[in-house]
């Protein structure tokens, strides 16, 4: 655990924050030297992100999932392998998704605990400097968390049709555990716009979140989440883990 | 400042993957202690299983969905595996729910978790009966072992729904238990 000093939650100097963030973005094109330090930034592959590796496992265990389920056939006719191989690339997806992916690559995380009463509390955590955030780490995030659910419906459809039964414990377990993220993280993201909107309603730099781009980045995420509001979240929610 | 408590919060932003890892990996390591081993008090057991996970419960399900669908004949293979590992979750989502309308003070993947965990002894069960197959094909020695570890299995779910239900609906919160782990327990007693 970082000591409060390190946190990127400390706001005493925000306005400091905000105009080193926007000059430097202007002095320097964003994200140059961060991609050539980890070894897939080396090999070119999600070219402008700041944290390639996190990109590339996004990607790789749904992709890889999605790819067995699909060609295993052709290799093997041994359901029980097959099963256990693509429930635990999913398994290793949801849990890349929702503790290392998000929080490197957007910012965010969430995550719950069990108050005593047996109640669950959320807690959504999210960055305030969302200059750190590269434009090629949002949209593969984003874009790399609702595909799988899409193609896992349609999994299920033809699965349905075939009337091939037994894949429907894979097919079920990717829709939660994909499901499960997409709901997290959609929450996750309006807090944390929530949180921004309530920052430039109370009159502090207001102007300066524009010049930095956050607006954009915030409500660029928001519209993708408009559709599905979940449960109300308040904004204390993070501040109820203390 | 619009969020005074902010800082006080304890962060998991910024640290390194490798401590993710390790941290998850510690949880599942002890919470599996937790379960086995016999305690005298129930009390540190049950604040410690509050912090769910699900990953105990996924390697404990596709351990013994694997074993019994060794044991199985050919032909029925994936008809095993599927069957167990539906069971497994159906069941304890079931429980869950059971106890949820008993008016049980408990989050559903708090229950599915520690129910998960519990099978562990059952699984212990399963892979001992598989590899005593060749040298003896007694019933009596195997229903003796999957006897075993199911008071085994039960044992720290009961106390657990005991705890969260009231006096008066107990039973009917930890019947379902029984019935839960007693299904899989002929699972494994029924394999060949």
């Amino acid at each position: 655990m970082s000591k409060p000093d390190d946190l990127a939650f400390l706001t005493t100097d925000m306005n400091d924050d905000y105009n080193e963030a926007a000059t430097s973005a202007q002095a320097a094109p964003l994200f140059g030297e961060a991609e050539e330090t980890t070894l897939v930034g080396k090999l070119g592959l999600f070219k402008g992100s700041r944290h390639p590796g996190a990109a590339l496992f996004h990607v790789l265990f749904k992709a890889l999932a999605v790819l067995v389920y699909m060609f295993s056939g052709m290799f093997t006719s041994n359901f029980v392998l097959v099963c256990v191989v693509c429930i635990l690339l999913l398994a290793f997806d949801f849990w890349t998704v929702k503790n290392v992916s998000g929080r490197l690559m957007v910012g965010l995380r969430w995550w719950n605990y069990v108050k005593e009463d047996g109640a669950t509390e959320w807690v959504f955590e999210s960055a305030d400097d969302a200059s750190e955030i590269s434009d090629v780490d949002r949209r593969v995030f984003w874009g790399a968390l609702y595909a799988p659910a899409v193609v896992w419906s349609l999994f299920l459809l033809v699965a349905i049709l075939q009337l091939k039964v037994q894949w429907l414990i894979v097919i079920a377990a990717a829709l939660c555990l994909s499901g499960a993220n997409i709901v997290g993280y959609t929450k996750c993201s309006k807090e944390a716009r929530q949180r921004i909107e309530n920052f430039a309603s109370g009159g502090v730099a207001g102007s300066l979140i524009n010049q930095v781009g956050i607006g954009n980045v915030i409500s660029g995420i928001g519209s993708l989440m408009s559709k599905s509001s979940g449960a109300a979240t308040g904004p204390q929610a993070g501040v109820a883990a203390v | 400042m619009f969020e005074p408590g902010r800082d006080l919060v304890e962060t998991t932003l910024d640290e390194p993957v490798r401590e993710t890892i390790m941290r998850d990996l510690r949880e599942v390591g002890a919470k599996l202690k937790l379960v086995i081993l016999p305690r005298v008090s129930q009390e540190g057991v049950l604040d410690r299983l509050k912090e769910w996970d699900l990953w105990g419960p996924l390697a404990v399900c596709l351990a013994l969905s694997i074993v019994l669908s060794v044991s199985a004949p050919e032909a029925q293979r994936a008809l095993v595996f599927a069957a167990v590992f539906v069971v497994v979750w159906v069941g304890a989502a079931i429980v869950t729910l059971n106890a949820q309308l008993l008016g049980g003070r408990i989050s559903f993947f708090q229950s599915v978790c520690i129910l998960g965990y519990s099978i562990f002894p059952l699984n212990v069960g399963a892979l001992l009966c598989l590899v005593l197959h060749p040298v003896t094909k007694s019933l009596l020695l195997r229903a003796l072992v999957v006897g075993v570890c199911f008071a085994w299995s039960t044992r720290v779910s009961v106390v657990f729904f005991g705890e969260i239900i009231e006096a008066k609906r107990r039973a009917l919160a930890i019947y379902p238990v029984f019935g839960f782990y007693s299904f899989i327990a002929w699972m494994i007693l029924i394999q060949k």
